[in-house]
Order: structure tokens, then C-alpha cells, then sequence
């Protein structure tokens, strides 16, 4: 999914939401948390839930890919509605075909593995981390390097769009990581 | 030195051993560890002090390291153990597609390597080996370590000869399945080793992740032992 036209204009980080929507969010409370219940698990087909979600993008950075065509995308993903959300998919400005990856380590041995989506339970948050969740583009058209700025935009289930502009970070900069079992 | 001490006989009369288990396996943890401390008493202190001082984990079992020859980022053959021999190497298994873990380990490694001084660096061999080795070219990985620090060896070659070096470790890597194109899974031990001038992995960071400043100072300390 490479498409950059699908991205919308949102202008804030934190995703647009009407006070109708946070009243359908209350009159289907019940039954969205029935789905929440089913949608922890990893599910990209799940339209119908996040009515009542509230999704935000915070501290995100993308990775100096260090001129590979390929980079790196974490955040914190904030859900604080009443019914989960999943994040499906990433652009940004520089191109690349979006997947969602996991690492995984077991017995000493590293792996990472294609996801296909990243669920965002209601009320809590999902950290995208080095060595545990991330978002990945493949095959960019322009490589950014640490200090430049890429604007990303990530796409929900249940929630509108959320554009984002990400500091691209070089690898000896980042703080933490490595996400311990 | 083992025979003649009274009672150490006795271990060999298994029945009693059996009855008696908790306090014999107290006499003879304390016979061994006397015997051993007898063996070599200030090798034994003098390693305990420096393992102390390190950040790394001790590995109470020493890796060896891999007896292979790969290509350096130059094209250059590169015999690990011969080159390895008398310097304290730092060494780590990755590929240059890897999205986070790698890049981030490695660029550890180079600002660990930037605190050194010239002396202490001098005596420190910091290598890298992809385990995508169709994928890594010494081309790829020149350009990927050039970004970090080129003084650090970035080494490839045939899949079986990388595989070889990993298990050698005590690692088995599931095979890569690589389709025409598209994404694949690769996966690559997760430590960073620390190997002795006697070529022994005896420490290292399980994950990968020393500070810059824990891998210098633990390089430092490696390099002033008198190994």
C-alpha cells in the first residue's frame, strides 16, 4: 500500500472527533466493547469498532534508514475512547510500501515478523519501540537522514486519519529500545 | 592434587551420597570450590575483580570464537580467529535491512569506539556479520557501517559459511525462505559478544544494548587485563 493519495489533510495530531461522534460512541459503548473483547486480537478487517475510539499519535520518530530505502516508524499509540481501534497501515511523503512488523526474542535469536495490523485496545496505549512493534516503508522514493523531518500519516480502523510530522532520528540517538521480554 | 585428601574418597560410595544428599552436596561444592581456588587462586580473584567492573554479563561457560573465513567490506578475505587473536573483539550478528535492533546496536558500538583513546582503540576489534548475506553485499554493508563507524568490520559470504559461524556459537538460525520478491523474515542472535584476546566470548550484553558509555568503559577494562 504505497498510496499517497489516500492521505487526508487533518492539520492536529490528535485525531478529529465531533461531539456526535463521541455521543454514537456512548450509545454503542456496550456492543464496542463486546468487539473490543474480539478485536485484541490482531484484526485489519475490523470496520465497524472505533466508533467510540479516540486514537493519538504521540512521541513518534521515524529511524535514519542510514541510506537504505527502507525506514522505521514507532510512536505511542493513545487510545482513550470507549472501544478499540487498530492501527492498519502507514504513509509518508517520502514513499514506500507500508507493512507493520513485530520482534520477537526467543532463545537468544532476534526475529521479526509481518503483522497485519496493530491493535489499540480501548483505554490503553500501544507502544511502537525498537526491538518490539513498528511500522516499516519499503522501497522509498527519497531517503531522509537523522536532523530532516518526514511527514507521516497513519490510518486506523475505526478513526480518521492521523498525520503526523516525525524528527527522523539517527539509531545512536535513540534512547531505550531494545524491548526486554 | 585430587587424591589423598580424606573423605574425598568417599564420594564414590554412592549409596551414603544418595541418603545423605543436601550436606554432601554442601562438602563437596565446598571441596571443589577449594580444590579450584587451590589451582589457580589469583587467576581465579584477579578474573572474579575484572568480571566485577563490567557492565557485560559473564558467561560462565566461554564461547569460542568461530573458526571462518569471510569478506570484508573492501572485498578483502577475513579470517576471524587469526585476526581477532590478541585484541579484544566486539562482535555481532545482524543484516542491513534490519529495521531497528541492528542499526541501533551497531551505532552503539561506534560512539563506544569514538570514547576510546587511540591506544585502548588500537587493541579493540569490533566486527560485524550479516546472517542475509545475498542480500549484503560488502558494498551494502560498506555504505550501511560507513554511516556509523567504517572502522569496524563488516563482514559477509556464503550462507553456509555464516550459518556455520552462528552455530558454532550455539545458535541455530531457522533457514531463510527467500520468494522472488517481497519481504522475508530473517533472524539473528540478539547479543552482542565480548571476546578476550584468547579468543573467548566470556561476556557480553544478552540484548544487544550497552550504553556507549558501559561498552567503552568495559572495553577499557577488557584491554588492561592481563590476559
Amino acid at each position: 500500500m504505497s498510496g499517497s493519495g489516500r492521505r487526508r489533510r487533518s492539520g492536529t495530531i490528535r485525531a478529529g472527533r465531533s461531539r456526535a461522534t463521541v455521543a454514537l460512541a456512548v450509545l454503542t459503548g456496550l456492543m464496542a466493547c463486546l468487539d473490543a473483547r474480539e478485536s485484541r486480537s490482531v484484526d485489519a478487517s475490523g470496520d465497524r469498532e472505533g466508533e467510540g475510539s479516540a486514537v493519538s499519535v504521540e512521541g513518534a520518530f521515524a529511524l535514519d534508514p542510514l541510506g537504505g530505502d527502507r525506514i522505521a516508524i514507532y510512536a505511542n499509540l493513545v487510545n482513550a475512547g470507549s472501544s478499540s481501534d487498530t492501527l492498519v497501515s502507514i504513509t509518508t511523503d517520502v514513499g514506500g510500501s507500508s507493512s507493520l512488523h513485530e520482534m520477537a526474542l526467543e532463545e537468544g535469536i532476534m526475529r521479526m515478523r509481518p503483522i497485519p495490523a496493530i491493535a489499540i485496545p480501548a483505554g490503553s496505549s500501544v507502544l511502537l519501540e525498537p526491538g518490539g512493534l513498528h511500522g516499516m516503508l519499503e522501497g522509498l522514493e527519497r531517503i531522509p537522514a537523522a536532523g530532516q523531518k518526514i511527514r507521516v500519516t497513519f490510518y486506523f480502523s475505526g478513526t480518521a486519519p492521523i498525520e503526523a510530522v516525525l524528527p527522523v532520528r539517527h539509531p545512536g540517538d535513540v534512547q531505550g529500545g531494545h524491548a526486554h521480554p | 592434587m585430587t587424591g589423598g585428601r580424606p573423605g574425598h574418597a568417599r564420594l564414590h560410595d554412592t549409596a551414603p551420597f544418595r541418603r545423605r544428599w543436601p550436606p554432601v552436596r554442601a562438602v563437596v561444592g565446598g571441596l571443589l570450590t577449594f580444590l579450584l581456588g587451590c589451582a589457580a587462586p589469583e587467576e581465579g580473584s584477579r578474573l572474579a575483580i575484572v568480571s566485577e567492573r563490567l557492565s557485560a554479563t559473564q558467561h560462565l561457560q566461554p564461547y569460542h570464537m568461530p573458526v571462518v573465513t569471510l569478506t570484508d567490506q573492501t572485498g578483502a578475505p577475513f579470517e576471524l580467529r587469526a585476526r581477532a587473536a590478541g585484541k579484544v573483539t566486539v562482535l555481532y550478528f545482524g543484516y542491513t535491512q534490519c529495521p531497528d535492533v541492528c542499526p541501533i546496536t551497531m551505532s552503539r558500538v561506534a560512539r563506544a569506539l569514538s570514547l576510546l583513546d587511540e591506544e585502548t582503540r588500537a587493541r579493540v576489534l569490533a566486527v560485524f556479520i550479516t546472517v542475509d548475506p545475498e542480500r549484503d553485499s560488502p558494498e551494502e554493508i560498506g555504505r550501511w557501517l560507513g554511516a556509523m563507524d567504517p572502522s569496524i568490520y563488516g563482514l559477509t559470504g556464503s550462507q553456509e559459511a555464516v550459518d556455520d559461524a552462528v552455530r558454532q556459537l550455539g545458535f541455530l538460525l531457522p533457514p531463510l525462505e527467500r520468494p522472488d520478491s517481497g519481504w522475508y523474515e530473517v533472524a539473528h542472535p540478539a547479543a552482542l559478544f565480548l571476546f578476550t584476546p584468547e579468543l573467548l566470548g566470556r561476556y557480553g550484553y544478552p540484548h544487544g544494548d550497552p550504553t556507549p558509555e558501559a561498552l567503552a568503559e568495559d572495553l577499557r577494562n577488557l584491554v588492561t587485563f592481563d590476559w
